[in-house]
């Protein structure tokens, strides 16, 4: 971590959130913020009677002052390309965080125990297994009847809480019958890892872009949603390199030490196989940044991302395609897209120098 | 081996099947309020007699199949019924639903619809519509007797709905068994025949599009695979012997930035600086050039490279940055081994190593990247399909889902999981033709 401050991609990091945070007051239309005086008198939605119809960055605007120019140019609109560049980039911001940390939680979790426990370390008693057996069917079934998720008139808040007590009643049971069902010899693995893998290759098998696009046609895109959505499809590439870096970690001599000093699963997890996985880990969660930022993109881009007030990298793109005189349009979302997954990628070689 | 391929054949079913439950469902819960809406607009545009329109649609439903289970099994709370798909429109079912959780009794909200249903016929068309219109406004978070005000007898009976609660029903699950007269089992067992059913945006049989669009984007994808291994494998090897010549060095460079360029970026800019008549207009924009019938052969395969020289671009520079850098690391791992230092101190030479020995060791990652890149080529052709208008599936996807044609939108999304399935299986299989060290996972399971 030492050589951080040669790493370009860190100061990148570093405006890029600058922007993503300052967006509304950096480019805005002057009215709102009677103190600032904004760097860019332009609102990513406002439109320039004056200078519409797509006028080049560098050709003579109607301007009273430098002030007022479009530096980037305009679109057909009249709306101003670079106050719709800065307010882009904090969506891709928020897109590319939020993926990151829902992703990596599943991804982390889920690998990391599939790497962990593998296939025939973690044992239930069958008394136990039994009990699951029996208790999930019904347990899954009441989620979906008892649960009101179709009434309108219930608010997704309530459902929720509705739903997190139910599961709590659910869990108490299932732990009071391990408590107190008798102490048996005769104990059953779960195929934790074949579970986990299972699921990747599931999705996995799924062309991504084919997917997303269905799920967008039923689910309404917000932001939210399209983290959501994403991480959904994301946190599989995370969950495979933990649960190799686990695996690999987990064969070290410190980790048999450590099951020898008769620590428990929980604790060699955390405080030994965790630390050591990290470092790889954050190498696949900027990876991950890199991509979550390109299907944000690729989704804005046909039309099926967030929604249509909010400016979006993509979606300047897609207004080229209306316009093909104006390769400013194009080119200047394009290489802010291009340099933000450059520097995702420059960003894991700090990671990659620990080892 | 044969084991091995059984086993991975049968994993088909699980995944196929979760898959066929998803799109199934996705499509129906939008397929049916789909057929109101449209049946609704028509009325609008029309002004024909709402209950004309209002039978119509249940005829419609019912030749669609949509009044039966959709599932073998159903499952619904106490309070609720399983044939609420029964009634179309989607507001008063919500409305009905929204009343039955309230009062926690379905009986009785059945019996106020049914006289509501009974009623309507007998009404002048003006009255109808209230009626319609009082249905859709049924508010259950306070019971509203203060709708209905036209119809005395109904609006007792409403008002009546409240007096004796069950809530308790809200909390007890049931389950019918359906049998196999459901609409799952029917739309599986016409899938499993060939039969993918009917748009419900243009009618057209959903077989046909799909016949029509598959052969282009199978088209784009194998010249594109071509493309990328007859680029990629001989710049990897020639930089792998060459690290220090000024081509390596252009190519590592090249190769990375193409890693993190968005083919709908290159697209776009391909058209714009080639296509677009603006600055250089070397290609057509968009489509495949319309065949003439005095065309021959070969005027055809010309008009063809034309229209797919860019396509083909943005589709396959990713792929070659993607396997040259994959190839080469795997060439330089392979040079460090025992056997190319004895084949260098027998004084073969470079070409002899590289083609002999280097060549057939090196590739295997070629044909895991193989399984990988089937699938991505498959995303890939989505966004480039519809930027050069190419009728392939990507492009039928996204029309359909602009239009909101849900039965064929889940059918593709089944169709590109089936190939992608099929690819990786084919990975799979080759690299075990190819390696036969590589133990499959069925035979490793096997031995331990």
């Amino acid at each position: 971590m030492k050589s951080w401050k040669k790493n370009w991609a860190v100061y990148y990091f570093l405006i890029w959130a600058c922007i993503a945070a300052l967006a509304p007051i950096i480019a805005s239309q002057g009215e709102t913020s009677q103190l600032i005086k904004p760097l860019i008198p332009y609102s990513p939605s406002a439109i320039d009677y004056d200078n519409s119809n797509s006028i080049s960055p560098f050709d003579s605007q109607q301007i009273e002052s430098n002030y007022y120019r479009h530096w980037l140019g305009t679109d057909e609109l009249g709306r101003d390309i670079l106050s719709q560049l800065l307010h882009g980039s904090r969506t891709a911001f928020i897109i590319g965080f939020g993926v990151v940390f829902i992703a990596g939680l599943i991804g982390i979790l889920l690998g990391g125990l599939a790497g962990y426990f593998g296939d025939r370390t973690l044992f239930v008693s069958k008394r136990k297994l039994a009990a699951g057996l029996i208790l999930f069917p019904i347990y899954s079934l009441s989620v979906v009847t008892i649960i009101p998720w179709g009434i309108s008139t219930v608010s997704l808040l309530q459902k929720f809480v509705f739903f997190a007590a139910f599961s709590t009643v659910f869990l108490v049971v299932l732990f009071l019958i391990g408590k107190y069902s008798r102490q048996t010899t005769s104990k059953r693995s779960i195929p934790l890892d074949l579970i986990v893998s299972r699921i990747i290759e599931f999705i996995d098998a799924i062309p991504l872009l084919f997917l997303l696009v269905c799920l967008t046609a039923v689910i309404e895109p917000s932001f939210f949603t399209t983290i959501l959505i994403i991480s959904s499809v994301a946190w599989t590439s995370i969950a495979k390199y933990t649960r190799g870096e686990v695996i690999k970690v987990k064969n070290e001599n410190y980790i048999q030490s450590a099951k020898a000093l008769a620590l428990n699963n929980f604790q060699i997890l955390r405080k030994h196989i965790l630390p050591n996985a990290l470092s790889p880990v954050l190498v696949s969660l900027s990876f991950g940044m890199a991509a979550a930022i390109l299907l944000e993109a690729s989704l804005s881009f046909l039309g099926m991302g967030i929604s249509a007030d909010e400016a979006s990298w993509g979606k300047l793109i897609a207004s080229a395609r209306n316009n093909y005189q104006a390769w400013w349009l194009a080119v200047f979302p394009g290489l802010a897209i291009f340099i933000t997954v450059v520097a995702s990628n420059k960003l894991s070689e700090l990671f990659q120098q620990k080892k | 081996m044969l084991k091995y391929f059984a086993k991975r054949l049968l994993l088909f079913i699980p995944t196929l099947g979760v898959m066929s439950f998803f799109v199934f469902y996705m499509a129906q819960f939008s397929q049916q309020d789909l057929l109101v809406q449209k049946e609704e607009n028509n009325f609008r545009s029309s002004g024909d007699n709402i209950i004309e329109t209002w039978e119509a649609n249940y005829a419609k439903a019912e030749q669609l199949g949509f009044h039966k289970p959709s599932f073998y099994l159903s499952i619904f709370r106490k309070s609720s019924c399983d044939t609420l798909n029964r009634i179309q429109d989607p507001i008063i079912r919500q409305n009905l639903e929204d009343v039955a959780y309230q009062i926690g009794n379905w009986e009785k909200v059945n019996r106020f619809y049914a006289t509501a249903k009974e009623t309507l016929p007998l009404l002048t068309s003006k009255e109808q519509q209230a009626l319609i219109q009082d249905l859709k406004n049924l508010n259950s978070k306070k019971i509203q007797p203060n709708i209905l005000e036209e119809f005395p007898y109904l609006k007792s009976e409403f008002k009546d709905l409240p007096t004796n609660k069950n809530q308790f029903q809200n909390y007890i699950p049931s389950l019918k068994w359906n049998g196999f007269n459901n609409q799952y089992h029917l739309w599986l067992n016409a899938l499993l025949q060939g039969d993918f059913g009917k748009s419900l945006v243009d009618a057209t049989s959903v077989n046909e599009k799909v016949n029509n669009a598959i052969y282009w984007t199978l088209l784009l994808s194998i010249l594109s695979l071509l493309i990328t291994f007859s680029i990629a494998v001989p710049a990897a090897f020639y930089s792998s012997f060459n690290p220090e010549s000024i081509l390596c060095k252009i190519l590592d460079k090249l190769f990375f930035l193409f890693y993190a360029i968005p083919n709908f970026w290159i697209a776009t800019l391909l058209i714009l600086f080639f296509a677009s008549g603006d600055y250089l207009d070397w290609f057509p924009t968009y489509g495949l050039g319309f065949v003439q019938d005095d065309y021959t052969t070969s005027q055809i395969i010309e008009l063809r490279i034309r229209h797919l020289t860019l396509p083909l671009i943005a589709l396959s520079y990713g792929s070659i940055a993607f396997v040259y850098k994959q190839l080469k690391n795997s060439i330089q791992q392979e040079l460090q081994k025992d056997y190319i230092i004895t084949a260098k101190a027998k004084g073969l030479s470079t070409s002899a190593i590289m083609w002999g020995q280097l060549f057939k060791n090196a590739s295997f990652p070629l044909i895991t990247m193989l399984g990988g890149i089937i699938p991505a080529l498959f995303s890939g052709s989505f966004i480039v399909e519809y930027i050069f208008s190419i009728p392939g599936m990507g492009k039928l996807s996204i029309e359909s889902i602009l239009s909101r044609d849900f039965s064929t939108i889940y059918i593709l999304l089944l169709i590109a999981t089936f190939f992608s399935m099929v690819g990786l299986l084919i990975a799979d299989v080759l690299y075990h033709f190819a390696d036969p060290r590589v133990q499959l996972s069925s035979e490793n399971k096997a031995q331990k």
